[in-house]
């Protein structure tokens, strides 16, 4: 049924009216019936009235304050199918529609467990259950056939002679076809109860340990069956626990009027947790008042781009992936929604709660947003600029590949050639003196430049994007690096092994940047490098000597070095009082990049 | 010293034979270029490969003395020949390796002469500028020479002047005698390169091996050891 429908039904007084039409017609029936006092009968026609009046009065209730939650339509049905198989006369169209209803109370009764607390079933499992639980009522409704009796009123409008026999056959048919089921939803239950333990969800316990309770009571009589018209006896039973089952329903709801209270309170704690919480402190607060421990806010980007955790961590959110164990509430309305929040499914039972704990935590967590946006959008500006780190890199990859691969090889083969030719001509000169020609000593000048170009190439390539660094390390790259170096450099190494490549290409450049700057404009007379791993931390720092006084406002290189710590989440500090030697300390995380 | 290992060959340029050579090198204008070279000076080159693969397939498949391999091949253009020279020396030792690269790096020439103290030659590709570097260096490898480039020798002879290190111990005349041997000279080729007795060479040998703590080593790998030495400081 549709909610709207379902909403609709609600607010129609055509089917309170009706119900209670029902309940005079089945309670009346009963008087008519039995006009003779007796204890036995009459006692247990009052305690049908009253439980048949709570569990309607419950129903409506319900309908009154979720309308859009079936629960109220099965609570009602479950009392209906109560009245309804209790029909006993003196009419014979109410006593066949009696026989046919016989089983429904426990029908609704299982679906009504299973449905808990939002209306809906949550499993193929529970659908098959429900199916089953029908199907075996169905048979039971076979009474209609069988039923006879001597007494004209008592006897059903469809009843065929023939089978009366049978009668005894239906019931048997009906019960061992009731046990598997019985069997599978008091595991259900179980299974239900201890989801349920940790949890807020204190209501549902009554309705389940009642529920529990009369499907044990029913399965222990199973042995017995059979015997001396034992069945009969059962159902007999099983009318006065059917009558507790109902009765239980209204003691459900009078613990859920008391969690109400609960549930203001819960708010005030809230209150007063968040007075002045650190951002970030909603969630966990919530999860704790609501003991949901998988509670989780998600935030709207105020730019309405998406959702992002209140960490500032993109999530992905769609209502119509949650699962059914979970369900979720916004945060806020329309334009003005702040976010959602996800929660267990069982706290719907107490939708007010839910309601008021997010109206509490509302302006906390419209803070959070912002927060949260604001954290967002530094994570995107790291990623962006990592990017361009790692495009940069890439490219000089590329260029270097192409200088050492393309431009070097080339020139050797020129070398190669010039070789020839410089003995080529040196043999003419010697056969040929007298032709002087001085081609040779021309060759001899083609040769040194070449030697020069290829030199020079080389330095270019290696600055670029030295291949000793990813195919050896960050050691031997620093090594090789300030193998030439003027001023005597020391270097210690305490790191452990495998660093990503992006950490060892940001910590090269900072070090031979940094040793560049040394070297060039500082003047120093001894540098020393340290590498080593401290908690998870790549911590280099490169000390010398000099005049000091290195400043990152003046360009870029510093400037340089600090974007690329930035980019993989470090950080750089760089110490340079004038006069006194310049120290850098570059730290950066081992797992980023 | 008459029974070192390094430098029992007969001095550069009067080897014996053609050496058979495998060419391994990717770019294709250079490798006919080192193939033209190695032929013209006498060799035989009796394979030429563009990747290890092939290169490690032709080593099992013919008769070879050196393979003169590029450091940089295919796949990833980075150190693939250091690692197939290495698996030259461990799976043939009877093959010399050669290996040449577009860049000095210490550390791939001391990873290289770790693989062994015999027929292993680092060198930077600028010796095809002159083909009887190329050539004097194939023939000593196939000697069973170890050879070390000059251009890298001359950096650490360099650098050791800076940092502190054994090295520093050394003369000026001992360095250029080990610099000599670095490049796989015999006793007797220093000697006329240095324009001195074979005697003075001996002494001077002597000196450095002391220096460098090397005289509890047996005599035959001495020579090796110190390069060596001076590679990994």
């Amino acid at each position: 049924m549709s909610t709207r429908r379902l909403e609709r039904a609600a607010a129609s007084p055509y089917v309170w009216i009706g119900s209670v039409v029902i309940g005079v017609i089945s309670i009346a029936g009963r008087w008519l019936a039995f006009p003779r006092y007796d204890t036995r009968t009459h006692g247990a026609d009052i305690a049908q009235a009253v439980s048949a009046g709570s569990v309607l009065v419950c129903a409506y209730l319900l309908a009154r304050r979720h309308p859009d939650n079936p629960m109220w339509a099965l609570t009602l049905g479950f009392g209906l199918a109560g009245l309804i198989q209790d029909f006993y006369g003196p009419n014979r169209l109410l006593w066949t529609i009696g026989l046919a209803a016989s089983q429904w109370p426990a029908v609704f009764l299982v679906w009504l467990s299973l449905a808990y607390p939002t209306g809906h079933l949550r499993s193929r499992l529970d659908r098959l259950l429900l199916a089953w639980v029908w199907a075996v009522a169905a048979i039971g409704a076979a009474r209609m056939f069988t039923e006879r009796n001597n007494d004209p009123v008592w006897r059903s409008l469809l009843a065929i002679d023939a089978w009366h026999a049978k009668t005894s056959d239906v019931e048997q048919a009906a019960l061992y076809g009731a046990i598997p089921a019985g069997l599978v939803f008091l595991g259900r239950l179980m299974t239900r109860a201890i989801a349920a333990r940790h949890g807020p969800r204190r209501v549902s316990i009554p309705l389940l340990v009642a529920a529990a309770g009369a499907t044990i009571w029913f399965l222990a009589q199973v042995p017995f069956v059979g015997r001396n018209g034992f069945a009969r006896a059962i159902i007999d039973d099983f009318y006065w626990f059917s009558l507790l089952i109902q009765a239980s329903i209204p003691i459900a709801f009078a613990i859920g009027a008391l969690t109400g209270r609960w549930s203001r309170s819960v708010v005030a704690a809230l209150m007063i947790e968040l007075d002045g919480a650190a951002p970030g402190a909603v969630e966990p607060a919530l999860a704790r008042v609501l003991r949901d421990p998988d509670l989780k806010v998600l935030l709207r980007r105020p730019d309405g781009s998406g959702y992002v955790r209140p960490d500032g961590t993109a999530a992905a959110w769609d209502h119509a992936s949650v699962p059914a164990s979970r369900s979720w509430a916004p945060i806020g309305v329309n334009a003005n929604e702040v976010g959602v929040v996800l929660y267990d499914a069982e706290l719907d039972a107490e939708p007010d709660l839910i309601r008021s704990t997010i109206a509490a935590a509302r302006f906390a967590l419209e803070n959070e947003r912002l927060h949260a946006d604001l954290q967002a959008q530094m994570i995107e500006l790291r990623a962006s600029r990592t990017r361009v780190v790692e495009a940069a890199d890439a490219e000089r990859r590329k260029i270097e590949r192409n200088l050492h691969d393309g431009v070097q090889q080339r020139l050797y083969t020129v070398g190669m050639e010039l070789d020839r030719a410089r003995h080529a001509a040196a043999n003419r000169d010697a056969s040929d003196s007298a032709d002087g020609d001085g081609v040779s000593e021309h060759l001899e000048q083609v040769d040194a430049a070449l030697r020069t170009a290829i030199e020079d190439l080389r330095d270019v390539a290696r600055g670029i994007d030295p291949p000793v660094l990813i195919n050896r390390g960050l050691e031997a790259a620093l090594r090789s690096h300030t193998r030439r170096s003027p001023v005597p450099v020391a270097i210690t190494n305490a790191l452990t092994t495998g660093l990503s490549a992006p950490i060892e290409t940001a910590a090269y450049y900072v070090v031979s940047e940094a040793f560049l700057n040394a070297v060039r404009h500082a003047q120093a007379s001894r540098i020393a490098i340290d590498l080593r791993c401290v908690d998870d931390e790549l911590v280099v720092a490169i000390v010398d000597d000099g005049v000091g006084g290195a400043d990152e406002q003046r360009g870029t290189g510093l400037r340089g070095l600090r974007d690329r710590a930035d980019a993989l989440d470090g950080t750089l500090r760089i110490d340079s009082p004038l006069g006194a030697g310049t120290r850098l300390d570059l730290r950066l995380p081992l797992n980023a990049g | 010293m008459t029974r070192e290992l390094v430098g029992t060959a007969a001095s550069p340029g009067a080897d014996s034979g053609p050496v058979r050579v495998i060419v391994a090198e990717d770019d294709l204008l250079v490798r006919e270029g080192v193939i033209r070279l190695l032929v013209e000076a006498g060799h035989e080159v009796v394979a030429s490969a563009s990747d290890p693969e092939r290169l490690l397939a032709a080593v099992a498949a013919c008769a070879v003395d050196v393979c003169v391999i590029d450091i940089r091949m295919p796949p990833t253009h980075r150190d693939e020949g250091l690692v197939a020279a290495r698996a030259i020396r461990e799976h043939h030792p009877h093959v010399g390796v050669l290996v040449h690269s577009q860049f000095i790096d210490d550390a791939y020439a001391a990873e290289l002469l770790a693989a062994g103290d015999s027929s292993v030659g680092y060198l930077l590709k600028d010796s095809l500028l002159s083909s009887s570097e190329l050539i004097n260096a194939v023939e000593q490898v196939a000697s069973g020479a170890v050879v070390v480039d000059r251009r890298l020798v001359r950096d650490l002879l360099e650098r050791s002047r800076a940092a502190n290190d054994p090295l520093a111990r050394l003369s000026a005349r001992e360095r250029d005698v080990l610099a000599l041997m670095a490049e796989g000279c015999t006793d007797r080729a220093i000697a006329d390169r240095l324009v001195v007795s074979i005697k003075t060479v001996e002494s001077h040998a002597h000196a450095i091996f002391t220096k460098l703590d090397l005289t509890d080593d047996p005599m035959s790998n001495r020579r090796v050891r110190a390069v060596l030495s001076w590679l990994r400081s």
